[in-house]
């Protein structure tokens, strides 16, 4: 049935299909540990059942993300021994200890205290489980430092020289290869696209919630909590990505040539294409719509910059233009979105309005998932913008793979979208079935089994009559005291 | 039954620390243990 298919291609797809469906997970759930360390801190510090309640609502989301984020991640390493090991064989020498440090990150750190975090407060106490957290927030940041440096390494490799057996072996010092070109700008980039991916996924279950019941003070916390994040840290996400799209073109001009559709050079001020089909046949951009000279301001902060492009490029050393065109496009769309939203929410403070502008509630709605869209489209702008080479100018993707047989290739991978989507569909609908339920007061960790409340005679209050609500909600349009306003 | 993550924490407050520190580290150990079995039986079905 696939004797006729290209092997390497459906090898590249299945590596797509695995890494893109994994990072949905990490980018939430870094997120995710940072925001629950901040609101076990603010319950610790404060008191206040709110964050209490809220912590213990969105841990249970946090674990399941966080479990299926590991399992998706265990699946992917071992890919690169069953389809790229002509990759492996080369580089691990380089990118093997750095993996190694990401695996015992997650093993040690993250996947070690989510027990603690999990089963361990009756047996640890406050303080100890509050460590748990965070272990588990620094953990999550840890792992990413690793596997940003190898991506990293592998977009812009210093540091290595080429063995007599052909392997890539560490030159002098491990130093330049961990901090490698790239790396400041794509981690900074990743770790906040993965703070603002989990702060309007919070945002919108806020909304929602909100929409159902303005009252409702546990939305309104995660609501405000969330809008914040939106409006000081989008900003800095856009400042962040101008910078790395800076130190893309210094070191990869061909993958800025791909995401800007400059076919063409232009010595005298390039224009900025806001829309365009591209045509790599043709060498051109059809039906072609910009705004003249604002790609050499943006890139060179000048207005006539001569800016090349892909015709400097050998034809065989270009990368595919149309999906980096258009992911890049994406990525920076949702961008301004999110900028906008977090506008948005500010002007809603300023007037009183955050929890009762209904219209900014089905917005936020609308962006929950906004974050997973635009992380997935930047990583594919950066990881199709570096073909052809899994090795930037070092080693080809065609020359990375192992010696494919395209049937056993095919069937993997109708294997892995038939469990993949079976496995983590029934997780995703579970997280989103969580966060369908209203948080409220004397927050559970999983579902009762016990029909009513249990109520303890004397001074412990027993759960609310009623988790839909508050017992203590403010009246609609009121303000809680404490949100920082 | 239900399950509270954050239950039980004035009882355990009242524990000696090593008490605390030796159940941090079991429910640790035990944590890392199931990783490394699904990472394992993942390995399996892939080899």
């Amino acid at each position: 049935m696939f004797e006729n298919a290209d092997a390497l291609m459906l090898a590249r797809i299945q590596f797509a299909f695995t890494v893109s469906f994994h990072f949905i997970f990490p980018a939430f759930s870094i997120g995710l540990a940072s925001y629950l360390a901040v609101l076990e801190g603010l319950w610790l510090k404060t008191g206040k059942q709110v964050y209490q309640d809220l912590f213990k609502y969105w841990l249970k989301i946090f674990a399941i993300a966080f479990a299926m984020g590991v399992v998706s991640g265990i699946v992917m390493s071992y890919q690169f021994g069953t389809n790229w090991s002509v990759f492996s064989d080369k580089a691990g020498p380089v990118i093997g200890p750095l993996m190694a440090y990401e695996v015992l990150t997650a093993f040690f750190l993250e996947a070690g205290f989510l027990g603690v975090m999990l089963f361990g407060m009756n047996r640890v106490g406050k303080g100890l489980h509050f460590t748990a957290t965070l272990m588990v927030a620094v953990g999550t940041f840890i792992s990413a430092f690793w596997i940003l440096s190898v991506n990293s390494w592998m977009q812009t490799p210093v540091g290595f020289i080429e063995g007599a057996n052909g392997q890539y072996l560490p030159e002098a010092s491990w130093f330049e290869i961990v901090f490698n070109p790239s790396f400041p700008y794509r981690l900074v980039h990743t770790v906040i696209a993965a703070y603002l991916t989990t702060a309007f996924v919070v945002g919108g279950v806020g909304a929602w919630h909100l929409l159902k019941d303005s009252a409702n003070r546990h939305a309104r916390k995660m609501f405000s909590m969330a809008m914040w994040m939106a409006a000081l840290v989008a900003p800095v996400q856009i400042f962040a990505g101008d910078m790395h799209g800076l130190n893309t073109l210094e070191h990869q001009p061909a993958k800025v040539m791909a995401m800007e559709g400059h076919y063409e050079s232009h010595p005298d001020g390039a224009p900025l294409y806001l829309f365009g089909i591209p045509n790599d046949e043709e060498q051109r951009l059809d039906y072609a719509f910009g705004i003249p000279k604002l790609s050499s301001l943006i890139l060179k902060h000048e207005l006539d910059a001569p800016l090349d492009g892909l015709d400097t490029i050998a034809d065989e050393d270009q990368p595919p233009v149309f999906p980096v065109f258009w992911a890049f496009r994406v990525m920076v769309g949702i961008g301004f979105l999110m900028l906008g939203i977090g506008a948005w929410s500010l002007l809603a403070r300023l007037r009183g309005r955050l929890y009762d502008w209904r219209w900014l509630h089905r917005a936020a709605i609308a962006m929950g998932p906004s974050g997973f869209v635009a992380v997935i489209a930047g990583w594919i702008t950066t990881e199709v913008g570096r073909q052809p080479w899994t090795i930037y100018g070092v080693l080809r993707t065609a020359d990375s793979a192992s010696p494919l047989d395209a049937p056993a290739v095919a069937t993997s991978l109708i294997a892995f979208v038939i469990v993949y989507f079976a496995v983590f569909g029934v997780g995703t609908w579970y997280i989103l079935r969580l966060m369908s339920q209203s948080p409220h007061t004397g927050e559970k960790g999983v579902k009762r089994t016990e029909k009513g409340p249990v109520r303890t005679a004397g001074i412990t209050p027993g759960p609310t009559q009623n988790p839909g609500r508050d017992p203590d909600a403010l009246p609609a349009g009121k303000e809680e005291a404490t949100d920082g306003r | 039954m239900a399950f509270d993550p954050l239950s039980g924490s004035q009882d355990a407050q009242a524990r000696p620390l090593w008490q605390r520190l030796g159940w941090m580290v079991l429910i640790w150990i035990a944590s890392v243990t199931v990783l490394g079995a699904v990472a394992y039986a993942l390995r399996l079905w892939l080899a």
